[in-house]
């Protein structure tokens, strides 16, 4: 064996969700807390490190940049100015190549506390749910049509359509900004905002979405990707992402073992022997799938065409003797 | 019709100059609010300033203002140009003034008065004057106030971020005693977000020892660049003079809408005031950014000798004035309560929803047997 198939197997071999589980925590103290440490990737990152974390934050969350860039008046945004939109969606487009919707199963601060309410479920016994295939396929369109509303809410506001009030539309409902800061020690956003109808409606909503956001994350993993408008953005530009999930169909018998750990219940992940690119929408590229997968080669991630960490049956075998690859 | 409307200014004037003592009536400083057509509705005063007291000021003009006056038609059409990119202060339709904090340009008006909103834009007779600033480098280049439809207005473009002052100085002798009149504004390009900035560094308030008096806001510990003073919050100064502290000046706050208090500056020249609520509105109309003025005032007499550019006075009187802005306070419109409750309400209900939702899948199959020799 020359070194670099060593290496090959031994990552191969990987506890993965332990690993996953380590990554998750460096990059959630990198973003949620990087800000203390004088830390700062800027302001165009491709994951949810919530701008409304003030002192904490270690960047910050695209979203909120772009939704406040829609709202300058069309003068300004069909002016120049709008150059330094383009320079901040540049900024956010190269940061998401790299990793593509790896940023949500492996640095997104929302996806790791939504993981870290599962870890707490599966403590206490509690089984979860799933959607039926049909509430599937409708609830999954929710995504895009807050995506769309995130453009068309902040561009009518420039226009003059809408109120000032309603800026950041997604930014008043996203949980994002109720939770995060909350790690912090930072209660505000646990308010209702009376100070005008709109922003009672939008603080009262975020709220709301907060509420479900705990019920749905216990007993529904990953509860909010699957309405993340970011995950649907994501999606729409992923095609020249370097990290990539692919599968061959082929080898893959169809067991279903990967779509049973899929958080995200994706069913073409064991369904479809036809599509070499796999991933889909609601995938937020966790690899458990890889991680789960008992025949060698079917899955695998790739990273620029290389392959970064392939499904084998030894490495099934190690993981599940370690009993470790919970399903629930 | 002039003619009555002129007896009615002079009559004005000399009642202000009884009660108001014949030094202190002229009151100027220096906003950073924009004449708005709402704020001149609502400062009725405004086009009866009697022009005459103003003139009493012009030959107290020190030079650099006088040679300002030529610096100005220089830079006349740069200023011009920097108009069409909207920089500086700006007021939204609803007619609230624009925060623009984040911004390096600032325009500064001069006004005339002790109420922040009754205040007149003194224009009129004044064709110039100068604006010293000084920066947390050392001074930056004068500004010059040039006379904009009436108003005399300064656009002033801060290069880095933090906290800049804008002086403009004013002299005059009466008899053997000189007044002097420093009006301050203390110009903030801020930033909420940028780090990686030395903040405590740049957040430090500007000190100008060259003035017989003046008024710094001490920022608070958390302050950096960008602070919001609300109603309610404890707003300090200290009083200086050449930069050392000054105790016994009488200090004055006033509100937006004219509340007023005074007191006296302590041993270290500190002064503290509670920024009052004045804002009373209906709900419907009630704007949390509304961003309202506070002007401050203070006085200093030094009964000895004065020397002042090698002239000796008898004594002196200083007067300095300095604005700054406050907002509604946030107890006023936000509720935890409402939040905490809501959320709350939330997770029980669904929580409760689910479990029932699931115990209702859970009921065992129950056959109904049907008996057929019944
Ligand atoms: S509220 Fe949500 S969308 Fe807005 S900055 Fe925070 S994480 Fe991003
Ligand atoms: S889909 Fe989930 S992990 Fe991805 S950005 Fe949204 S909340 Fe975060
Ligand atoms: S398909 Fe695989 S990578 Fe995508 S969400 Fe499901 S388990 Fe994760």
């Amino acid at each position: 064996m020359t070194r670099l198939e060593e290496i090959r197997t031994a990552v191969n071999n990987v506890q993965f969700n332990r690993f996953r589980f380590w990554l998750q925590l460096f990059f959630f103290v990198l973003l949620v807390y990087g800000g203390f440490l004088a830390i700062d990737f800027g302001k165009s990152l491709p994951t949810f490190a919530c701008g409304y974390n003030k002192e904490g934050r270690g960047g910050m969350c695209y979203l909120m940049v772009l939704q406040h860039q829609m709202a300058w008046p069309w003068q300004k945004l069909f002016s120049e100015a709008g150059l330094a939109v383009l320079s901040g969606f540049a900024i956010f487009y190269l940061w998401f190549i790299a990793l593509n919707k790896g940023w949500c199963g492996f640095v997104c601060p929302l996806g790791t506390i939504q993981d870290w309410i599962t870890s707490l479920r599966r403590w206490t016994g509690i089984r979860y749910s799933r959607y039926t295939w049909e509430q599937f396929k409708g609830l999954a369109l929710i995504k895009y049509v807050l995506l769309a509303l995130m453009f068309i809410i902040p561009l009518g506001i420039g226009g003059g359509w809408f109120q000032k009030d309603l800026r950041s539309p997604f930014c008043m409902i996203c949980p994002g900004r109720t939770v995060i800061p909350l790690f912090g020690g930072d209660f505000t956003q646990l308010s209702v905002d009376f100070s005008s109808k709109t922003t009672m409606i939008m603080s009262g909503l975020g709220l709301i979405v907060m509420g479900l956001f705990f019920v749905g994350a216990f007993v529904k993993k990953r509860f909010f990707c699957f309405y993340c408008p970011m995950g649907a953005f994501h999606y729409l530009l992923s095609k020249p992402a370097l990290l990539r999930l692919r599968k061959d169909g082929t080898k893959c018998t169809r067991c279903g073992d990967c779509f049973r750990v899929c958080d995200q219940e994706i069913k073409d992940i064991a369904d479809d022997v036809d599509r070499k690119e796999i991933m889909t929408d609601d995938c937020i590229l966790c690899m458990k799938c890889v991680a789960a997968c008992p025949e060698t080669g079917a899955l695998k991630a790739t990273f620029a065409g290389i392959p970064i960490f392939e499904s084998t049956e030894k490495g099934f075998i190690k993981r599940m003797n370690k009993g470790r690859q919970a399903i629930n | 019709m002039l003619k009555k409307k002129s007896v009615y200014v002079a009559v004005l004037y000399v009642l202000q100059l009884i009660f108001a003592g014949s030094a202190a009536a002229d009151v100027l400083w220096l906003s950073e609010v924009p004449p708005s057509r709402r704020a001149q509705t609502a400062a009725p005063k405004a086009d009866d300033m009697p022009q005459e007291h103003r003139h009493e000021m012009q030959p107290g003009k020190t030079a650099s203002a006088q040679s300002a006056v030529a610096q100005s038609t220089v830079s006349a059409n740069s200023s011009a140009k920097k108009h069409k990119h909207g920089g500086g202060t700006e007021i939204d339709a609803t007619g609230e003034v624009v925060d623009n904090t984040h911004s390096g340009a600032k325009q500064v008006w001069l006004r005339n008065g002790s109420e922040p909103l009754g205040s007149a834009y003194a224009g009129t007779g004044r064709e110039s004057e100068t604006l010293t600033l000084l920066g947390l480098d050392g001074a930056l280049p004068d500004a010059v106030m040039k006379n904009e439809n009436g108003a005399l207005k300064a656009r002033i473009e801060l290069p880095e971020l933090g906290f800049y002052n804008a002086y403009l100085t004013q002299r005059m002798v009466h008899g053997d005693m000189l007044h002097v009149q420093i009006a301050k504004a203390e110009l903030l390009h801020g930033t909420c977000c940028a780090k990686g900035i030395d903040d405590e560094e740049v957040s430090k308030p500007i000190i100008n020892a060259n003035v017989p008096l003046e008024l710094v806001r001490v920022h608070y510990p958390d302050e950096k660049l960008f602070t919001r003073i609300v109603s309610g919050d404890q707003v300090n100064f200290t009083v200086l003079s050449f930069g050392k502290p000054v105790a016994g000046a009488k200090v004055s706050m006033t509100t937006q809408n004219g509340w007023s208090s005074s007191k006296v500056s302590d041993a270290e020249g500190r002064v503290a005031f509670t920024m009052i609520r004045d804002y009373y509105t209906p709900w419907l109309e009630f704007k949390k950014y509304r961003k309202q003025t506070y002007l401050m005032n203070a006085d200093l007499h030094v009964p000895s000798k004065v020397v002042a550019d090698g002239v000796v006075y008898g004594s002196a009187h200083y007067n300095s004035t300095l604005a700054g802005s406050y907002y509604p306070s946030p107890h006023d419109y936000r509720s935890y309560a409402w939040g905490l409750g809501i959320s709350l309400f939330v997770i029980v209900f669904g929580g409760v929803a689910i479990y029932l939702y699931r115990r209702r899948r859970l009921k065992p199959y129950k056959e109904v047997r049907v008996d057929d020799k019944a």
